[in-house]
This record gives structure tokens, C-alpha cells and sequence, in this order.
């Protein structure tokens, strides 16, 4: 049989397409079974006990937790309450004021009564400079702590907090997030039960929190969101946060801790030099710096995740914040993987380097790459005529078909663990979403991913974009 | 074409039909899960209604309760045996009674308990201990522990080195609480690692315990399990036993970094200056941590003696933070010995090329070397040294000075420098310098001393109470001692009250019961009980809290703070003069420690030797200061 190149050409490309996709089956029936083993354990190693008997331990270590604000006018007070309600007795809240413009600092001056302290530490060269540290003249809100600072980013805020920090452990998180009572006390616990290894972070589940009904600083009822954006978007953070994440933390692999809701170890954080403040996928940079810091040691440490629903936040209800938001995490995956690309197959890095960092770069950066190259070709493959119908059919119904099981499968599983939608109307609603989702929310994520690499193959400059959000719903 | 693919279509297809397969049985799981969820809460909720008032009766029953409710108890009791051969009914009174008890104290607890045993329930518990199933076993052990069945503290025993990590946990945590030996067992007998969560659950039950009487954890401190000996010796700190200073101080050598770690913390917490040549010596060895971890140590119990060795530690070390941790440790032995250097405008000083240069440009300090002073003789006649009372009797008055025997010229010039120093000036005019008020004050003879005391009259400057404290440690004259000391307990007292009214005026508001109540309520009928709760049981405190609700927008809130305000006002009238003073003794002795803690560190009244923190709650209540507090 003569060679033909055309033949070559179309079989080589089928070929790495099939590949990939039998990849990425496997990889995800992988996933699905050891998440679901790690929440069997953690389920059953949580299901009795009593958390609350160390709440006032005068020996609980202590932490920190920084928040970051800019132009946070409008609901920094009603955020700063909410911080300060947790249930946890040695810890404090140090609120960044990043430079804002608005009367943010103002605002929690007037509600909180706080005066400047004179004994401020400097920074020397570690965030833009500091302006002042603030604490509260009212007892009820000694744990309060406000730094104001020159604009510098989100990183460079954290930063800050980290450096003025003295606790053993500190928090970074979204100064919008709500964050459950017991939420520290998961923390701790995480960070202090394990006797052969160091913990250097915890990160945990962002839930939701869109149409939620919140009120001072509390959830009161947990609904389903009523935009169709935040509703996808809810099934695809339970996929990710409640099989994806608690997978990688089953193997001890999970590089990355959620920017919203990701403790550190303070010494170690430091260590490293904290938050980068050249990429705008920071939190999950930290994670990678720690751990190359470990294994570099040959240290024995881990990264934990609760997945318990502690953190709750506003996600984008609008296309044009949506993809704004996906390109920035886009281009941070991307600068991040650069950065560390000496991990790629790197046997040295164990699971880390040989399947944690692959996945990253093939999954994550790759895949919607080859998801939009081969939507092309197919468009090509149907305008050339040499496309093969049935098999076209065959193979996109069972692709549809596994991820839209997985997606169920997530759902079954957050009814099995936190029973969080009980509706039956909002059960039907989030199944109604896996079924549409690959050909609505999907492309969406796609497109964002594809202009940030865009932007990134043409060096175009981009920030991190405004992210507008409508506020929590009052009760 | 049609041959290009090499995957079977209808492979392709059966897998689709799998996946869709596999979905559906997915989506109906959910539903069913939900009802069968629904359901068990249906039956739980079913089952507490029915027996929830059953269960009160007998938990609030009393033996001296009517004969007829007697009887109702009795028959109640033997329904419910006759219930419990059903598995199903024991298994949701067993939940239901575990539930119950956690809402509950004292003796209600005790008798749920009580009845939790007195049911047999606690058999259900042992059965799960022969499980297979490590969260069965932990359950049962779990549940056995919460209703305090202490005869289950043996065959919980076995499983304290158990090797499923969870089972071992709560075995541990079982053996601590069901017996107050539990902690000794278990030291005993651990061979696996402490968490430091475990250790925080330990110790607060240890803490619970009513009339806990800790065992002589420094017998732990010999074990071979390193974790055992880390967990004894937090425990030696969290229960202050410091009778183990040798095993601690030895301890200190530990190839164990916690151990070290943690002996470091109870050597500083217990002030074991034995430990410093040992440190000494471990400084060089040691990893960056530990070397922090002794200079804190240095700093907190070196003397001058030691600030030789932290000079070389800050010398000698690249490191950044060891050389300013070493200079930290210096100036915490002896205040403002070493000064910035760095970024300062060059000023000509006439003494300024005697002082001597740190060898170490990197360091952002420079030590101010005494060798500047001591290379200064004055002209000093010791007529007559003075002694301290106590501890170091053949001690000269100041170590890095040296009193020299003067010639008969000397005599002479001497006697011309005190004629000068006979007026009394303010301290801050006679010398800048650390040590020179002493100095000055050593040069005056008795009369001189004498005059010098009566004339003192107290500026602010905190020198002056660091030598009214040398006055009154080392004068031997009884007379300038005692006046001395008069005058150091009065500026005390001064500056504590003054602290106390600023502490009190600040927060007096916030002690007000009603202010964390009302602080976070976005209630309004709630806060308009509250105020006339506060009036109708407040005092003074009341007052301070209901203040700003005077002004308050709501015209109802305001009229409410000030009809309360009012009767509060009304009822202190009534009160008796004495009644009112005993009453500020209360608030001055409440504040008292809170104007300690915020009076100036550096400026501690407390005199090595003997200790002057007298107490303001004596002092205001005998009204009258003692000679002999402290003395």
C-alpha cells in the first residue's frame, strides 16, 4: 500500500486526540474514586468529636487573618463583623487597606473607633510602604488590626499582613468571603493533627454564595442562585472543590489552595518570600514555592484540604466579569507553570513533578487549547467532506455522556456529604445544568482560556480586571 | 475514508450507553439518598415527640416527687426496658440519649448518663468495640467515653497503641478522661506519636477536670518515646511544675528539635540561669531556630556577664538575624547598651573616637562599649560604701565600676565637687549618661544623702524612679531608705490611679453586662428590653453604657435610655457614702492589674533583691501604705 500523506496526517491527528481523551477518561474515573474514598475517611473521621472544647484552649496556636481590601467601602464593615464573630480565641483579623480610593479606611475607622499605633513595625523592603497600623480603642474589637498601605496589589496586601504578622498560622482570604463560626477551628485541627509530617497549608471548599440568604455577617439559608452563570458555575466549583481537589489531597498532590479561603504556615510562607507579586495566579504560586521549598529540604510535610463548606463566596453573574475572572486564572496557571517548569517529569519532585504538574500543564493549560483547535478542525473536517459522521456521533455522545456522569456524580455526592440543596426543584435545576453546561458554560471557559494565552503568546499587557459584585442578599 | 478511525464505532456507542447508563443511575441515586435521608430525620423527629417528654420525666425525676408520679416513673421505666429487646427502638434512644446529653449540664447530664448505663445502652457500645470496622470501633469508643462508663476504661485500653491511627486517638482521649490515672497510663504506655491536636485535647481535659490534683510529669521526662517526653514537658509548663530543673536543663541537649525546643520554653518560663554555660556551649551546634530560641533565652535570663558571648554571637554571625537577635538579647540585659549607627548624621562628639567600632559592617547597630566609662576614674572618696541589705553583701555597687582610694589632693578636689552637687538638680541636668545619678548619688555623704531625699521632688523622668529604687535596695542608712521608699510607693500609686481613671473612663461602658448583648443585635425590640433591663438592675457601669442611646435616632430607644438612666441615678442616691466607697475600692482593685499591664515595661517598679509591685488592692484598702510591704 503506497504512502499517502493525507492518511498520515489525518491518522496522526486522530490518534493524539484519542490519546488525550482515553487520558483523560482514565484520569477522571481515577479522580472520581479516590475522592470518594478521601471523603469516605473524612467523613468517618469527622462524623464524632467535639471541636468547640479547644475554641478557648489558652494553648490553640494562634492566627491571622489577612484581608486584602480595595474600594471595599460599601461592605467592609458589615465584612470586618463578620470576621471578628468566629468562633476561635486566639486569633486576629488584620485588615489591608491596599491604598484605596474610596472612603474605605474611613469607614472602618468611624465603626470600629480605631486609632493610629505608633508602634509600628517596618516593613523594610517586603510590601509597598506602610502608612499606619490601626487597632481599636473598644475591647470587643481587639483582635482587629487595620493596616494602610500604598497601593500595591492584592499580593503585596498580603504580603504586608504576613510580614506584621507574629502568629503561628496565616489566613488569606477575600475580605467578601463569608466564613462559617467554626471555620478556624477546622484549621486548626487540620494543621496540628498529623504527627510525621509538617502541615504547611490548608486550603478548603469555596461555596456558592449568590442568593444565599446572609444576614450580619451570617448565612441564614443557603439557596440555589437564581442567575444561570452562578449556577454553572456552582456545579463546576462542587466538581472541582468535591471530587478534583479532595482526589489530589488523597495523594498528597494538590497544588493549589484557593485565593479566597488558603491558610499558611507563617514561618514557612516567609521562608519563601510569600505572594509573588509579578503574577496574578499568586495563590497558587505560594503553593508551589512551599512545597519545592520542602522537598528541596527533603522535609516530610503535606498539604491539607477540608472540604467541609466553610467558605462561602460571590461569584460573577455577568459574561464579561466571567471571562475577565477565567483569563486572569488563566494566566496565572500559565506564569506559574513557567515559573517552575524545572518540576515538569522531574523525578526528584515525586508524584509532584511526574503526575501534579503534568496534569496542570496537559489538563488544564493544554486541554482547552486542543478543546479549541479541535473545534476547528472539525468545522474543517465537515467543509473538506472528510468527516466521518457515525464516528463523529459515537465519540461526541460518550464524551458528552462521561462528563455529564461526572457531573452527576459530584452532585450525588455533595447530597451524600453536605446535603446542601435539599429542593427537589434545585436538585433538578443543578442536573438540568450538567446536561447543558458542555455547550453553554463550557465554550465559555474555553474562549477565556484561549485570549489569555493569546495575550500571553503577544505579551499584552492586562491586569487584573475589575470584578464587580451585587453584595450579599439581606434576610 | 470510512476506514481511518481504528476504534469500533459501536465500542464507541456501548460506551455512551454505559455513561448514560451510569448517569441515570446516578441522578435516581440522588433522590433516592435525599428520601432515605428525609426519612431517617421523619423517624428521629417522630421518635424524640414521642419519648422526648418521657425521657424529662425521667431525668428530672426526684425520689421525693409525689407517690403517683412515683408510679408513673416506675411504669415508664419498665415500658421502656420492655421496648429496648427492639434493636431499632434501641438504637434511636441510644442517639436520642447522646444528643441529649450534650445539651446538658451538670447534674441533668449526670442522670441522662446514668440512664444511658442503667439501660444497658452502654453493651451496644461494647459491641462495637469487636467490630472489624475502624470507624464502628472509634464510635463505640467515643460514645462510651461521652456517657463517662469508667468500667470501660480497661478494654478501651487495648487499643491505645492500636495501628489504626483513628482508634488510637480516641482511645487515647477515652483513657485521659474516664480516669484520673488515664494520663499516667497513657504516658506510660504510648509508643506513637502526639499530635499536637491530641496534646491541646488532652490538656483541656485535664483542665476539666474538678479537683485534678497532675501527677510529677518530670518522671516522664526519662522516657525513651521522644514524644512522650515533648508532650510531659508542655505539660510541666501548662501545669507551672518546675521541680525538674536538672532534667530539663539537660534536656536541653536532646537530638530531638521539638524536645529542645520546648526545654528552651520552660527554661525561660522557670528562669533556670543554670542553663546558660550549657547554652553556651549548644550555641554553635545548633540550626537557626534553636540558636534564636537560646539568645531569646540569654536575653530573658542572661546578666552583664553573658553579654560578652552575645557580642560574639552578633560579631561573628553572617546570619542577619542572629547578629540583630544577639544585639536584641544585649540591650534586653542591659538597656540602650547598643545604639543605631546606621543612616545617622555624623555629629563630632568629644568622646565620640573612644567608642569603638563593631567588626561586622553588616550590622545596623554598633555597641556603645562601657570601656569609655571605665577608662574614666573620678575622683571618688569611699567614706562609706553602701551595703545591700540582702543577697550580695561584698558586691561593689556597680560591677563595671571601680572605686578607687583616693590621695589626699584628690580628698581635696573631691570635696569641691561635692560642694557643687550638695543643691538638688533635675536628674536629666546632672548626667544623660545610664549609670551617672548613681554614681552621683554614691558620692554624697549621710547628711548630704539625707537632704538630698527630703529635697526630692519627682519630674516624670523615669530615671528618677530607677534611683529611687537603688536608693532604697542598697542605702543602709535607715531613715533615707524608709523616706525613699515612701516616695517610690506614692509616685506608684499616683501613676496607677491616673492609669486606672483612664482605663475606667475608656472602658467603663464596655464592663456593662448589657454591652456585649446589645453590641451585635440589629434588634431593636431586643435592645429597648435590654435598656430597661439596665435600668431597672444597673448601676454605674449602666450609666456609661446607656449614655450614647440618649441621643439615639429613635425617639422610643432615647426616651427609654433616659427614663433608665434615671431610675439608676435614683437608686445610687439611696446609696450610702461608705457603700460608695467600698464601691471604688471594688473598681480601683478590678483595674488594678490592667494599670499594671499598661504602665510602661521599661519602667517596672520591681528591684532585684526584693519585689515592690504592693498590691492596690491592700493599699487602697488599708489606706494607709506599710513600711514594710516589700521590705
Amino acid at each position: 500500500m503506497a504512502f499517502n500523506p493525507e492518511h498520515f496526517v489525518v491518522h496522526f491527528i486522530n490518534a493524539l486526540f484519542m490519546v488525550f481523551t482515553s487520558f483523560l477518561v482514565i484520569g477522571f474515573l481515577l479522580m472520581g474514586y479516590f475522592s470518594t474514598r478521601n471523603s469516605l475517611h473524612y467523613i468517618h473521621k469527622n462524623s464524632f468529636g467535639n471541636l468547640e472544647s479547644i475554641m478557648a484552649s489558652p494553648l490553640a496556636p494562634s492566627i491571622t487573618i489577612i484581608a486584602p481590601a480595595y474600594n471595599e467601602g460599601a461592605t467592609i464593615v458589615e465584612n470586618i463583623r463578620s470576621l471578628l464573630s468566629l468562633h476561635y480565641v486566639n486569633y486576629e483579623v488584620m485588615v489591608v487597606n491596599d491604598g484605596s480610593k474610596d472612603n474605605t479606611l474611613e469607614k472602618v475607622i468611624e465603626a470600629y473607633d480605631l486609632v493610629l499605633d505608633p508602634n509600628t513595625k517596618p516593613l523594610m523592603e517586603r510590601s509597598k510602604p506602610i502608612r499606619g497600623v490601626y487597632r481599636s480603642t473598644r475591647a470587643s474589637f481587639s483582635k482587629l488590626v487595620v493596616i494602610d498601605k500604598e497601593n500595591g496589589g492584592k499580593s503585596d496586601a498580603l504580603n504586608a499582613g504576613m510580614y506584621l504578622s507574629d502568629k503561628d498560622y496565616v489566613g488569606c482570604i477575600d475580605v467578601d468571603c463569608l466564613l462559617l463560626p467554626d471555620a478556624l477551628l477546622h484549621v486548626v485541627k487540620a494543621f496540628s493533627q498529623r504527627t510525621q509530617k509538617e502541615v504547611i497549608a490548608v486550603g478548603g471548599v469555596i461555596r456558592v454564595a449568590n442568593s444565599c440568604k446572609i444576614d450580619g455577617g451570617k448565612l441564614e439559608e443557603i439557596r440555589l442562585p437564581e442567575n444561570w452563570l452562578a449556577r454553572f458555575q456552582l456545579l463546576e466549583y462542587t466538581r472541582s472543590f468535591l471530587l478534583g481537589r479532595m482526589a489530589w489531597g488523597r495523594i498528597d498532590s494538590l497544588l493549589i489552595i484557593s485565593g479566597a479561603f488558603g491558610f499558611f504556615n507563617r514561618k514557612i510562607a516567609t521562608a519563601v518570600g510569600g505572594y509573588d507579586t509579578d503574577t496574578v495566579g499568586e495563590d497558587m504560586e505560594i503553593v508551589f514555592k512551599m512545597r519545592r521549598y520542602m522537598h528541596d529540604r527533603s522535609a516530610p510535610y503535606t498539604v491539607e484540604y477540608i472540604p467541609d463548606p466553610l467558605c462561602w463566596t460571590e461569584v460573577p453573574e455577568t459574561t464579561e466579569v466571567l471571562l475577565k475572572q477565567r483569563d486572569r486564572w488563566a494566566r496565572g496557571n500559565m506564569e506559574t507553570l513557567s515559573k517552575h517548569r524545572k518540576m515538569l517529569f522531574n523525578p526528584a519532585y515525586g508524584r509532584l513533578g511526574m503526575i501534579s504538574y503534568p496534569y496542570w500543564l496537559f489538563y488544564e493549560w493544554l486541554s482547552p487549547i486542543l478543546e479549541f483547535l479541535g473545534y476547528g478542525l472539525i468545522i474543517l473536517c465537515f467543509f473538506l467532506g472528510v468527516i466521518n459522521s457515525s464516528f463523529f456521533l459515537a465519540i461526541t455522545a460518550t464524551v458528552y455522556l462521561f462528563t455529564v456522569m461526572f457531573s452527576i456524580y459530584a452532585l450525588l455526592w455533595d447530597v451524600y456529604t453536605y446535603n446542601q440543596y435539599t429542593r427537589p426543584k434545585d436538585l433538578l435545576i443543578l442536573t438540568l445544568c450538567a446536561l447543558i453546561e458542555p455547550f453553554s458554560f463550557h465554550p465559555l471557559v474555553v474562549w477565556a482560556a484561549i485570549k489569555a494565552n493569546y495575550k500571553k503568546l503577544f505579551k499584552i499587557q492586562s491586569g487584573w480586571g475589575a470584578m464587580t459584585r451585587r453584595g450579599f442578599s439581606k434576610a | 475514508m470510512d476506514s481511518i478511525p481504528q476504534i469500533h464505532t459501536n465500542l464507541l456507542w456501548d460506551l455512551a450507553l454505559l455513561f448514560g447508563v451510569i448517569s441515570l443511575a446516578y441522578f435516581t441515586s440522588i433522590f433516592v439518598l435525599r428520601m432515605i435521608n428525609r426519612r431517617k430525620v421523619a423517624e428521629m423527629t417522630y421518635f424524640r415527640k414521642e419519648w422526648a417528654e418521657a425521657i424529662s420525666h425521667i431525668v428530672f425525676h426526684s425520689n421525693e416527687d409525689p407517690v403517683e408520679e412515683q408510679k408513673a416513673y416506675l411504669r415508664l421505666k419498665v415500658k421502656i426496658r420492655a421496648d429496648l429487646a427492639r434493636p431499632y427502638f434501641r438504637k434511636l434512644l441510644s442517639e436520642m440519649l447522646l444528643d441529649l446529653h450534650k445539651d446538658l449540664e451538670g447534674h441533668s447530664a449526670d442522670t441522662v448518663r446514668q440512664l444511658f448505663r442503667d439501660l444497658q445502652l452502654h453493651h451496644d457500645c461494647y459491641d462495637k468495640l469487636k467490630s472489624m470496622r475502624w470507624p464502628r470501633i472509634s464510635q463505640g469508643i467515643h460514645e462510651l467515653t461521652q456517657m463517662q462508663v469508667l468500667e470501660a476504661y480497661f478494654p478501651i485500653t487495648r487499643f491505645l497503641n492500636d495501628r489504626r491511627s483513628i482508634i488510637r486517638k480516641q482511645s487515647e482521649l477515652a483513657i485521659v478522661e474516664l480516669q484520673t490515672e488515664g494520663i499516667n497510663y497513657f504516658l506510660n504506655t504510648t509508643r506513637s506519636a502526639i499530635s499536637q491536636w491530641q496534646q491541646l485535647k488532652m490538656i483541656e481535659l485535664l483542665e476539666q477536670k474538678t479537683d485534678y490534683q497532675p501527677p510529677a510529669f518530670k518522671q516522664w521526662l526519662l522516657s525513651s518515646h521522644t514524644d512522650t517526653v515533648l508532650f510531659a514537658l508542655r505539660l510541666i509548663l501548662h501545669f507551672q511544675q518546675n521541680d525538674g530543673k536538672k532534667s530539663i536543663i539537660e534536656l536541653s541537649k536532646h537530638i530531638d528539635f521539638r524536645v529542645r525546643h520546648e526545654a528552651l520554653r520552660c527554661i525561660r518560663d522557670f528562669g533556670f540561669e543554670d542553663a546558660l554555660p550549657l547554652l553556651e556551649k549548644l550555641f554553635k551546634g545548633c540550626d537557626l531556630d534553636l540558636k534564636l530560641d537560646i539568645l531569646d533565652t540569654f536575653g530573658q535570663l542572661g546578666s552583664t556577664e553573658d553579654i560578652e558571648f552575645l557580642e560574639n554571637c552578633a560579631a561573628q554571625s553572617k546570619d542577619f538575624l542572629i547578629a540583630s537577635k544577639a544585639l536584641a538579647a544585649i540591650n534586653q540585659i542591659e538597656p540602650d547598651r547598643v545604639l543605631p549607627s546606621v543612616n545617622l548624621e555624623s555629629v563630632k562628639l568629644s568622646y565620640a573616637n573612644e567608642m569603638p567600632q563593631w567588626a561586622d559592617d553588616r550590622q545596623s547597630f554598633e555597641v556603645a562599649e562601657v570601656s569609655f566609662y571605665e577608662e574614666v576614674e573620678f575622683p571618688v572618696k569611699t567614706r562609706k560604701p553602701l551595703k545591700s541589705k540582702e543577697a550580695k553583701p561584698e558586691e561593689p555597687l556597680e560591677p563595671n565600676f571601680e572605686l578607687n582610694l583616693l590621695d589626699g589632693d584628690l580628698e581635696d578636689q573631691v570635696e569641691e565637687q561635692l560642694g557643687v552637687v550638695h543643691t538638688v538638680k533635675p536628674l536629666e541636668e546632672s548626667s544623660a549618661q545610664e549609670e551617672d545619678y548613681k554614681l552621683f548619688y554614691q558620692r554624697l555623704d549621710l547628711e548630704e544623702r539625707r537632704n538630698f531625699i527630703r529635697n526630692f521632688s519627682y519630674l516624670g523622668n523615669p530615671r528618677e524612679l530607677e534611683l529611687l529604687e537603688y536608693i532604697v535596695e542598697f542605702e543602709t542608712d535607715d531613715e533615707t531608705q524608709f523616706q525613699a521608699f515612701q516616695l517610690l510607693k506614692s509616685i506608684q500609686a499616683d501613676t496607677r490611679a491616673a492609669t486606672a481613671r483612664v482605663v475606667e473612663e475608656v472602658h467603663e461602658s464596655e464592663h456593662s453586662i448589657f454591652y456585649q448583648l446589645i453590641e451585635f443585635t440589629p434588634d431593636n425590640d431586643l435592645k429597648k428590653n435590654l435598656i430597661q433591663e439596665a435600668g431597672a438592675i444597673g448601676d454605674r457601669k449602666e450609666i456609661a453604657f446607656l449614655k450614647p442611646f440618649l441621643t439615639n435616632e429613635d425617639k422610643l430607644i432615647s426616651k427609654l435610655a433616659s427614663r433608665a438612666v434615671e431610675r439608676i441615678e435614683a437608686r445610687l442616691l439611696e446609696v450610702s457614702e461608705e457603700d460608695e466607697y467600698a464601691w471604688r475600692l471594688q473598681i480601683l482593685a478590678k483595674y488594678s492589674q490592667e494599670a499594671q499591664a499598661i504602665s510602661a515595661p521599661e519602667e517596672d517598679f520591681e528591684v532585684s533583691g526584693f519585689d515592690f509591685q504592693f498590691d492596690l488592692n491592700d493599699f487602697a484598702l488599708n489606706n494607709e501604705a506599710s513600711p514594710k510591704n516589700g521590705v
